[in-house]
């Protein structure tokens, strides 16, 4: 910067600085790897790296669980099935034609553990990971397809627009549903044409909402200089650096003594 | 104004402006939505240059917001001729596409509804985002941003979720972003008709800073914006009705009345005044007027103490009593205010010895047969694991209009989706009459019983009339034929359309589109009204039409809750809640709660403008209670002038 006065942008948690293309194949490494871990130690060893990507992310513990709850507990739920329907071992707990066994009270923790642990690594992902960049990360893996002509580039920045709208017709989805709800007109009551009435009575402010949207969106998008295919820079290119360079010594790091721990007797 | 002045940027976009430069020459315009039947603009001539600030009023409807695009160069008209940024962009029928695309890059652009503008999931990345087209160097960009973001005071925001930002955060960081462009002209489309007091207020001095690097154009409904623009241009059913200095058009009472706007509120005190037949001399401004009732009524004659608003607030803090030397104040909001402009239109039930409109004339013919009120206790709701609202109290008896109040997300929607019984509270009991809102099937049977107008409730307009719009509800509810069509007509004529019946509500104007959406509630001819934000946005006309239909139900005996920015509206409640992080911050009359001046300003709402103006007057030691309407302040200024 050649002047001091300038204003500062703040610094960001050093998780969200990595290049998201390593992210995104390290989150792969991990899953994968997640599926491997099976004893006690391995446990340990996931549960610690995990830990250790929270503090990165600069994400708050607590409400980081709250906030993977929602995905977590069916999961579990399946996990726990194993509880009944595995039968290996001896019983440790039976009632009426339920029974318990050790096979099971282990597959269902091992289960339970991995797809925690899957979840949180893609949770994590997301977090620190903004959809613009994961879509200029994507369009840059992908980018060996543009030597067969597919506008990978345009493809990853209408996706990530596409995205964007999401939580926001979600929003009006709801405000309109609950408008209409308060005048009676909802689908889950009344005889076929009142429901196809009702129906319509959601669906044309939704379209109508969408098309407000994409007209206001083609004029900022105007205002802002845009045109598709014309030249542009990126202020944050995607860059492998020196963080990224330690992320991936980490990683292999953690491979390595993943799989030591799993080969100990 | 510019931090990083010294710096030549290398882009091809941001070529010095200089001050007395054409920044837009309009000459003859038309422009017809439907190729030529009707016309939105019609033989608009107008020039902008240099730095002015320019604020263009109108009705709904009146061109406003075309005016804004063309001036933008996001729409080449149909007729006439466009100049922008010194270059033809539009003559002889056809458009210049190389000029065009010149002119928008030097031209940033503000909707009202700023989440339509913002393309990218960041804050960083999108103020990035136009640079990044510019193709300017990695450094210049990052230099923007910052610069920007600090503009707006958002430099904190930087790395935040943009899906995740409040509304005047959002448009905070909409109008950083079209500035990173470096534009010579900043169009603000009714950027401030959703911002709460504190976001308003907030952007009226970033407007102030702006003077210094750009031209401005806003379009807005709200008098106080014009009073602080170098220009004011008024539009009037698509063609320029006056374009001219602020002040001389806000000051004449005819010519305002004339175009259908808004008279500011120190204007209408001074008429008021005269028509009570005090001698006022002829003046500009409101300090003016405060500086002639000051000479007067003498200083300590007349004993205010024992009028109807006793109460002394605590002087108001200096940011919401200063500037009022330009006529408008910093933090008061324009308002409906519902004190008939036209005699002809309203009903005069607030005249005279009627200071508190709690003593409005009940219909006894309209009364329905069932009048049930909210009881609630203790009430609690969270929203993914975050608590919105905390042990809740509050009781609206039929009749009774309570106004909810407080900042952008201190929990006035849902509070209002749960008295409309659209959610099951988490916490606490939530009765509506004897019907229990917090069970399914209390919900169930409270269904149509309850009118809830949602905010912009035009997006829920769907059918291809607005007949049949109004007459979706009643149907719903099983309500026969020939009585659906009887409550329909009587729904519309309520609101002033019926006129519209047979048009399309796509074809309507903005205001026009919200009457149709509250008629369609009224058809359901409820037991209680719930209203989100019901004036915001609209034109004076369409408020007075929206405050009569809010007066009208409260003396039909429903129980009426009301979601408001607008201190003047809460003036006129029975009661007032402010709540302030989901907690109810004050509870009580709307003297008790305005009373508490330095509170209200500390979560970031205002005071009523009458009040403001009682404050302006005491500083010049006239000795005034605390007057909430402009009827109480004319009793107030009445009873002090007695000898």
């Amino acid at each position: 910067m050649t002047s001091r006065s300038l204003p500062a942008l703040p610094e960001r948690a050093p998780l969200a600085m990595l290049d998201p293309r390593l992210k995104i194949l390290a989150t792969i490494a991990l899953m994968v790897m997640g599926f491997a871990v099976g004893t006690p130690a391995q446990a340990a060893l996931s549960a610690s790296l995990l830990f250790l990507l929270l503090g990165l992310a600069e994400l708050h513990v607590g409400r980081f669980f709250l906030s993977v709850l929602p995905i977590l507990v069916p999961l579990l739920a399946v996990a726990a099935l194993n509880l009944i329907f595995t039968r290996t071992g001896p019983v440790v707990w039976s009632w009426w034609v339920f029974s318990v066994t050790q096979g099971g009270v282990e597959t269902a923790l091992a289960y339970g553990f991995r797809v925690a642990l899957i979840v949180c690594y893609g949770a994590i992902l997301l977090a620190t990971t903004p959809a613009g960049e994961l879509s200029s990360a994507l369009s840059s893996l992908l980018s060996p397809f543009r030597h067969l002509g597919a506008p990978v580039e345009e493809w990853a920045f209408v996706l990530s627009l596409a995205l964007r709208f999401v939580p926001t017709l979600g929003d009006e989805f709801q405000a309109v549903r609950e408008a209409q709800a308060s005048r009676g007109g909802t689908i889950a009551r009344g005889g076929p044409v009142q429901r196809l009435r009702s129906l319509a009575a959601l669906m044309v402010p939704i379209l109508a909402a969408a098309l407000r949207h994409a007209e206001r969106l083609s004029l900022a998008l105007d205002s802002r200089a845009w045109e598709s295919g014309a030249p542009h820079t990126r202020w944050r290119p995607l860059h492998f650096g020196a963080a990224d360079g330690c992320a991936l010594v980490t990683l292999a790091f953690y491979a390595v003594l993943l799989w030591v721990l799993g080969s100990l007797p | 104004m510019a931090k990083g002045g010294g710096r030549v940027p290398l882009d091809r976009a941001a070529a010095p402006h200089l001050a007395g430069d054409e920044i837009a020459r309009l000459k003859s315009v038309g422009y017809s939505f439907d190729g030529g039947e009707i016309w939105a603009l019609s033989e608009v001539s107008l020039a902008l240059s240099g730095r002015e600030r320019v604020c263009v009023m109108g009705a709904n409807g009146s061109g406003k917001s075309t005016l804004a695009l063309l001036l933008a160069g996001l729409r080449a008209p149909d007729a006439g001729e466009v100049r922008l940024m010194g270059r033809t962009c539009f003559s002889d029928g056809v458009p210049e596409g190389s000029a065009y695309a010149a002119a928008r890059r030097q031209t940033g652009l503000v909707f009202q509804d700023p989440v339509d503008q913002i393309v990218a999931g960041v804050v960083a990345d999108d103020v990035a985002f136009g640079p990044e087209n510019l193709a300017l160097p990695g450094v210049e960009i990052a230099s923007r941003v910052a610069r920007e973001l600090d503009r707006v005071g958002a430099l904190g925001l930087s790395w935040h979720r943009t899906s995740e930002l409040s509304g005047g955060q959002t448009q905070r960081v909409a109008i950083a972003s079209a500035m990173a462009m470096q534009p010579a002209l900043m169009v603000f489309d009714e950027a401030s008709a959703f911002l709460d007091v504190r976001a308003h207020a907030a952007l009226q001095r970033l407007a102030g800073r702006l003077e210094d690097v750009c031209a401005q154009v806003w379009v807005s409904h709200d008098v106080e914006d014009a009073a602080s623009a170098s220009r004011l241009i008024v539009l009037e059913g698509g063609e320029v009705a006056y374009d001219g200095a602020p002040s001389a058009l806000l000051s004449d009472e005819e010519r305002m009345r004339a175009l259908g706007l808004e008279l500011p509120f120190w204007l209408r005190v001074a008429r008021a005044l005269r028509e009570r037949g005090w001698e006022l001399p002829p003046m500009a401004s409101e300090a003016e007027l405060a500086k002639a009732i000051a000479s007067e009524v003498a200083p300590d004659s007349g004993d205010s103490g024992d009028g109807p608003f006793v109460l002394r607030a605590a002087p108001l803090p200096a940011e919401t009593s200063q500037d009022n030397g330009d006529g408008s104040f910093v933090l008061a909001k324009v308002l409906v205010d519902s004190l008939p402009q036209d005699e002809s239109s309203v009903p005069t039930v607030l005249q005279d010895e009627s200071s508190v409109p709690t003593v409005l004339q009940r219909d006894e013919r309209s009364v329905p047969t069932v009048l049930r009120g909210f009881e609630v206790r203790n009430l609690g709701f969270s929203y993914s694991g975050v608590e919105v609202l905390h042990s809740i109290d509050l009781t609206v008896r039929s009749g009774e209009l309570v106004a909810i109040v407080g900042a952008t997300g201190s929990g006035k929607t849902t509070l209002a989706r749960l008295l409309a019984g659209l959610a099951a509270p988490l916490q606490g009991q939530l009765k509506f009459g004897e019907i229990d809102l917090s069970s399914p099937k209390g919900r169930r049977e409270a269904s149509g019983r309850i009118g809830f107008v949602m905010q912009r409730p035009e997006r829920q307009l769907f059918a291809r009339t607005v007949a049949e719009d109004v007459a979706f509800g009643p149907e719903n509810l099983g309500v026969p034929k020939a009585e659906v069509e009887a409550r329909v007509a009587q729904a519309l004529s309520r609101l002033g359309i019926a006129d519209l019946a047979a048009r399309s509500p796509f074809e309507l104007s903005g205001g026009q589109q919200r009457l149709v959406a509250l008629a369609g509630v009224a058809a359901l001819e409820p037991e209680a009204w719930v209203l989100d934000e019901p004036l915001a946005g609209l034109d004076a006309e369409a408020r007075r039409a929206v405050a009569a239909l809010i007066d009208e139900q409260r003396a039909r005996g429903c129980a009426v809750v009301v979601v408001t920015h607008d201190m003047d509206q809460a003036a006129r409640a029975d009661r007032v809640l402010a709540l302030e992080n989901g907690r109810v911050a004050l509870a009580g009359s709307p003297a008790e709660v305005f009373s508490h001046a330095q509170e209200l300003a500390d979560m970031g709402l205002g005071a009523p403008k009458a009040l403001g103006f009682a404050h302006t007057l005491r500083d010049l030691g006239v000795r005034i209670g605390d007057p909430l309407t402009l009827e109480a302040l004319l009793k107030e200024l009445e009873e002090a002038r007695r000898p």
